[in-house]
């Protein structure tokens, strides 16, 4: 005991910024409200979004979840990440080259709902483990979305309270205990004391290939499926989490098994139905790509020392 | 009040030095006392003894940031309270808990006060902390400088619990390892 007292003795040791930082959410509501006007402006960005997608609705849904071959030379490497702009929605545009996928879509500014997320999704050819995924996380720190992740065998993921695993994937019907492997991430933006999310991740073998779905489920967290189906080409999971503090949130995975890739769209119960989420996931243009890891890297500097400069 | 006048009535040795500085972190003063203490009684006398320690520090210092400084003045006087009282483990408030989190970053139980001086661990966390991502470092502030509680975390950073514990937990395991590189204990 002596030695955690002097180490929380030492906390004194922390600098004064970081202090005042995490005291201004602490003591002035800062976060609470922070939040709530976020909310107001994601409602209205929310709005917008979905009047601008409505118009090209239509033309994007026969096509978004069709994956297609762009023509060489055109291919789109841009990779746009505008800085935090409560008045406009950012634009991100992330290419997976190890997957030959690219997605874009919209991301509200208030960083924290709806949550976009791509998923590489483990298979035969291209697996977690040969290092690739960890590799394209740690790039995605240049654009200000500072990842993690670490590997976890189902032993490890027992002694993390509440991450109950699989809780999702058995609420979906589906044998969490075939789960080889379990991972966590943390998708963090940092602007403004935002924070998105954590999520645990399982591999797990469905129509004989191998892919994650996020499971993240605390304590007294119940889990509904809503509904199992498609939307376009993509195989679809909808689940709604409802928290003991009456919180409901919605996540709305698509996914193609044989392509390799899962999407996940999410939002808070009180802002976003899945209607709402599956226009969401209607207006996002999911792209063959011809990137290779060069190109990809070379991309990556060219933003980073873009931001720099900016 | 701002804070630079604040400063200043205790330069001027003024009596309203005092007041001002309750009525602006009297409340901020109490909270991180009480979540050290477990106690309204002992958080009240933290409180106090913060005023007088502030009041005789002040001249000759002049913080640049008050609350850190008053924060950092409560958090000494409330962890000396608990130890001795010896409450640690039973009715020490939340400090308690965010004790017993902590001696898992402390490989193989060695003392680290006999490894090195405080203010030496002192200097590696906060570099530590800094290093840390923004959330990361909110939390871990919040839990053992603000000793806050999981739910409060919770409720400020509108986080779930097992995300907010999932946090600390990769946190304190990085701060474990950092203080074997550093060869800190």
């Amino acid at each position: 005991m002596l030695n955690s007292l002097v180490l929380l003795r030492a906390m004194n040791g922390i600098h004064e910024e970081d202090v005042v930082m995490a005291g201004n959410i602490y003591n002035n509501e800062y976060k609470a409200n922070h939040f709530k006007r976020n909310r107001i402006i994601t409602i209205a960005l929310a709005a917008a979004l979905i009047l601008a997608l409505g118009t090209t609705a239509y033309a994007v849904y026969r096509g978004s979840m069709n994956t297609r071959i762009p023509e060489e030379g055109t291919t789109d490497y841009h990779l746009l990440y505008s800085a935090e702009n409560a008045e406009s929605p950012e634009l991100l545009h992330v290419d997976f080259d190890r997957t030959k996928f690219a997605m874009s879509f919209d991301v509200p500014a208030d960083g924290c709902f709806p949550v976009f997320r791509a998923l590489y999704l483990p298979g035969e050819e291209n697996g977690w483990h040969n290092s690739s995924f960890y590799e394209m996380l740690d790039k995605a720190k240049y654009f200000g979305l500072p990842w993690e992740m670490r590997q976890l065998s189902p032993d490890q993921v027992q002694i993390i309270p509440d991450e109950t695993p699989g809780v999702l994937l058995a609420e979906a019907g589906m044998d969490s205990s075939t789960a080889k492997t379990w991972y966590t991430d943390y998708f963090y933006r940092g602007n403004n004391g935002d924070m998105a999310w954590i999520n645990l991740y399982g591999g797990y073998k469905l129509h004989g290939k191998e892919v994650i779905l996020g499971a993240f489920a605390p304590d007294d967290t119940k889990v509904e499926v809503f509904r199992e189906g498609s939307l376009g080409d993509s195989q679809l999971i909808e689940v709604q989490m409802f928290y003991p503090d009456g919180a409901v949130h919605r996540h709305l995975f698509l996914f193609q098994p044989e392509k390799y890739w899962l999407l996940q769209i999410s939002g808070s119960g009180e802002i976003f139905d899945f209607t709402e989420l599956e226009h969401m996931a209607e207006g996002i243009e999911i792209l063959e790509t011809e990137l290779g890891a060069k190109s990809y890297e070379d991309k990556i500097d060219f933003i980073h020392a873009d931001l720099a400069a900016g | 009040m701002e804070d630079e006048m604040i400063v200043d009535l205790y330069w001027q040795r003024s009596d309203l030095a005092i007041s001002e500085t309750d009525k602006k972190y009297g409340r901020y003063c109490h909270s991180i006392a009480y979540n050290i203490c477990g106690t309204d009684e002992d958080a009240e006398e933290c409180v106090n003894d913060t005023w007088l320690r502030a009041w005789n520090l002040m001249p000759d210092q002049r913080p640049a940031v008050l609350s850190a400084f008053l924060g950092r003045i409560t958090r000494n006087i409330a962890i000396n309270c608990i130890k001795a009282k010896t409450r640690l483990k039973r009715g020490g408030g939340e400090a308690a808990i965010a004790l017993d989190e902590l001696e898992e970053c402390i490989p193989g139980g060695t003392e680290p006060e006999r490894v090195l001086e405080e203010k030496e661990l002192e200097t590696a966390i906060g570099s530590f902390v800094s290093g840390l991502s923004d959330a990361e470092r909110t939390v871990f502030v919040l839990r053992y400088w603000y000793v806050a509680s999981i739910d409060e975390i919770s409720k400020k950073l509108r986080f779930s619990k097992g995300k907010i514990k999932s946090i600390l937990f990769r946190t304190r395991g990085k701060l474990r390892r950092y203080l074997q590189e550093e060869k800190l204990c």
